[in-house]
């Protein structure tokens, strides 16, 4: 290839990139969008950690450049190679930012109000939880507290320099489909100080594929989206383009990206993620495992359905965070309050995306991880590279899929295929078929000669072995007709432009906390957010002066927060469901303590009887 | 629905025996003075709540009669109210020895429980769903 081809397809692939450039609404309050890395790195010094010693600095602030960040480190096993984009504030710095901030008369697009609040939204044990969560915070490492308002400020600084909103982009054509993969980086992830979220982090690289088919001519149709988000992978990241969840404006799908996380949603809302402490797991299997035997095993109705819809059930040891993709702020791409800049291309892959393995933000030694910055857009934080870089079908599923316009001369193929190992396996059975018939009459012939035993006895083994053979064929040859039948009928549909549903490829989806879910009262939100607090201090009132009746004491004040917050929250009924389902297990234990072996000899009997009664009734009929 | 009714009665006919025992038990102690009184406030307690309870049976046994749609939510929550009673009653009583009704109590009220919730028992009274959802997920 030419160097003037390379510029050519370079060109094309950007135009590509260009049409279908998405368009990001944020939630008011969204203080970082996507910028181009070359005025962060400036901004950043460059850091060593190796294991159990101190960080060194390689490169201080204001020397490093992209060419420089390229550079090949060798390091320890163990060791960390991070950048730092803040470093320790200078404090009449911040307190002038800090006042200039509370001044400023505030664009209404620029102010966040939580609204109902996650603790209103989940029970008393996922409070206490998260109560202990936030204490955890002050034990293991973290971005410090100063870090997101000095990282808003160098932010406006760099913007104040060359305001831009940038995305990086690579075009890769792989299985007949041409596939655009969307990059975005943010100087700095303020989901927790900013948004009540799990976690603050500096950089944040955010990224979504979009899949498209092109016809012999050349021309381009998108056919799938898929937006990387928590939790979720393959199929499920994936959206036909024709599914009503994929807004769009134009050609350009809309993204609604997670305030302060910029996680990307596709619809906008409020959606109830959940974070998993690494030592509450084995309590989080528990539960689940409980919650599989009440209602697969004992075919038991569940309490608590409201978060099912989810695809995965309520656990009270789960941490709820709500991520806030209202997109009623900021909107950037294509006609709307800010255009993006030209694409910067990754194809070829600049030195700094494939040299540079180390964070792009600050490493504050997490072990949760969710404090630590990412790697870059080729990398996980351990080095290692991502799957969406080099496979980027099968992340989201779609390799096992052709692209539309191939998929008939796909199933013609396949049904070729399929015919020809009928054709063969037809004409083995025959031949099997004749052998056994041969093998039957000779047997048959052998009956009542008693020279004949040995021979018999073989004839009899062959006519099994060849039995078996020739119905395991034939079932071969049921499954392959049923197959042909079911690919006829695939083509046939396909040829009426029907392609089938477009959301049956999805086990489990991201959906927004419902309206039902969010018409909770002001003083619901006020009860959770004190309810917690209260029963600690009911708990202590009553160890101090009342500690004989602190058992029952605690059980009445426990029934009656629960009690109250239920009649408002309009779940008496499940409530109802959920105590008496305790009650029922408690009051089965004692029965089995009480009386264990009375409840053993009872069983023997009733399971004798029943024998009894079974094979008197055989006798009868 | 007929068989969760009788069952439902047959509950209601027990509870209102225990109170009715527990009631008679303290009216029948012809010897009570001032200082004893609060000694029998508990029995006297104890068997009016059973019958209430078994008012609250009997008005619910009827309602799956009639197949009123809140009867199977009633029917779980006297099965919640007979749980707690005679789990409270084997709690405070122990260790020196509790009513043998209490046992009867809890076998019955579990085996109610377990009932109520197997199978299409609940669906038959769960509120037919408004709006279908949007999409397909599974």
């Amino acid at each position: 290839m030419t160097v003037e081809d390379t510029l050519q397809t370079a060109e094309a692939d950007r135009a590509l990139l260009r049409r279908f450039e998405p368009v990001i609404r944020y939630t008011r309050g969204e203080r970082f969008f996507p910028m181009d890395v070359e005025p962060y790195v400036r901004e950043c010094s460059l850091w060593q950690q190796p294991p159990d010693e101190d960080p060194a600095c390689l490169v201080p602030e204001g020397q490093l450049t992209l060419e420089k960040l390229a550079e090949p480190r060798a390091g320890g096993f163990g060791t960390v190679h991070y950048l730092k984009f803040i470093e320790p504030l200078d404090i009449i710095e911040l307190a002038r930012y800090q006042l200039e901030e509370s001044l400023k008369r505030k664009d209404p697009k620029d102010v966040f109000r939580a609204g109902r609040g996650r603790l209103a939204r989940v029970g008393y044990g996922s409070r206490f939880v998260d109560a202990l969560f936030s204490v955890t915070l002050l034990a293991r490492g973290r971005v410090p507290g100063d870090t997101a308002a000095a990282a808003a400020l160098t932010y406006r600084q760099m913007m104040a320099q060359r305001e831009h909103q940038c995305y990086f982009g690579r075009v890769i054509r792989r299985n007949g489909w041409v596939a655009l993969q969307y990059w975005f980086f943010y100087p700095f992830n303020n989901w927790r100080s900013g948004f009540f979220g799990v976690n603050d982090h500096e950089a944040d690289w955010e990224m979504i594929y979009l899949y498209l088919s092109e016809s012999d001519a050349g021309e381009v149709r998108p056919e799938w989206a898929a937006y990387a988000s928590h939790d979720f992978s393959g199929d499920d990241l994936r959206r036909r383009w024709d599914d009503p969840e994929v807004e769009k404006v134009g050609e350009h799908p809309v993204i609604y990206a997670g305030a302060g996380s910029h996680a990307s949603y596709y619809s906008r809302g409020e959606y109830l993620a959940e974070l998993e402490l690494p030592f509450l797991s084995p309590l989080v299997r528990l539960v689940d495992r409980l919650q599989d035997v009440w209602r697969k095993t004992l075919r038991q109705v569940s309490g608590d359905k409201r978060r099912e819809t989810n695809g995965s059930e309520f656990n009270v040891f789960r941490i709820p965070f709500v991520d806030y993709a209202r997109g009623d702020g900021v909107s950037i791409g294509p006609g709307q309050d800010k255009e993006w800049d030209a694409p910067q291309l990754l194809d070829p892959a600049p030195a700094w995306v494939v040299e540079y393995r180390g964070l792009w933000g600050l490493y504050a030694r997490d072990p949760i991880a969710g404090e630590n910055a990412p790697a870059g857009p080729v990398y996980n934080r351990d080095g290692m590279v991502r799957r969406s870089w080099y496979d980027p079908l099968g992340w989201a599923g779609l390799d096992k899929l052709p692209p539309p316009d191939e998929a008939l001369a796909k199933i013609q193929e396949r049904r070729a295929e399929l015919e020809a190992e009928r054709a063969a396996l037809a004409q083995t059975i025959a031949g099997k078929q004749h052998a056994l018939v041969d093998l039957g009459v000779e047997a048959a012939a052998m009956q009542g000669r008693p020279h004949l035993e040995k021979l018999h006895n073989a004839h009899a083994e062959k006519i099994s072995a060849l039995s078996k053979e020739l119905n395991q064929l034939r079932a071969q040859l049921t499954a392959n007709d049923a197959l042909a039948e079911a690919l006829d009928l695939y083509a046939a549909q396909l040829r009426a432009g029907d392609r089938g549903p477009a959301r049956a490829h999805i086990h489990r989806a991201h959906r927004p906390a419902s309206d039902v879910g969010l018409q909770l009262s002001r003083f619901a939100e006020f009860w959770a957010a004190i309810s917690i607090g209260l029963m600690m201090i009911g708990f202590v009132i009553m160890a101090l002066f009342a500690r004989h009746y602190l058992l029952f004491g605690l059980a009445g004040l426990i029934s009656v927060i629960v009690f109250v917050e239920a009649g408002f929250r309009r779940q008496l009924p499940q409530l109802i469901i959920s105590a008496t389902a305790g009650l029922a297990v408690v009051a089965a234990l004692v029965l089995l303590f009480e009386f264990f072996w009375q409840i053993v000899v009872l069983a023997v009997i009733v399971a004798g009887g029943y024998i009894m009664w079974e094979n008197l009734r055989e006798l009868r009929a | 629905m007929t068989v969760l009714g009788l069952l439902l009665l047959v509950q209601a006919a027990g509870l209102f025996t225990i109170g009715t025992v527990n009631l008679l038990r303290t009216s029948l102690r012809l010897g009570i003075t001032p200082e004893t009184v609060m000694d029998e406030l508990p029995n006297a307690a104890r068997g009016s709540l059973f019958i209430a309870l078994a008012l609250l049976a009997l008005l619910v046994s009827s309602s799956f009669f009639r197949l009123r749609p809140t009867a199977w939510l009633s029917a779980l929550l006297v099965q919640g109210l007979t749980l707690f009673f005679a789990l409270s009653l084997y709690l405070r009583d122990r260790p020196g020895g509790h009513p043998h009704y209490a046992y009867v109590m809890m076998l019955y009220a579990l085996f109610m429980v377990i009932y109520l919730n197997y199978g299409d028992v609940p669906a038959a009274f769960r509120p037919k769903p408004e709006f279908l959802d949007r999409g397909q997920d599974r």
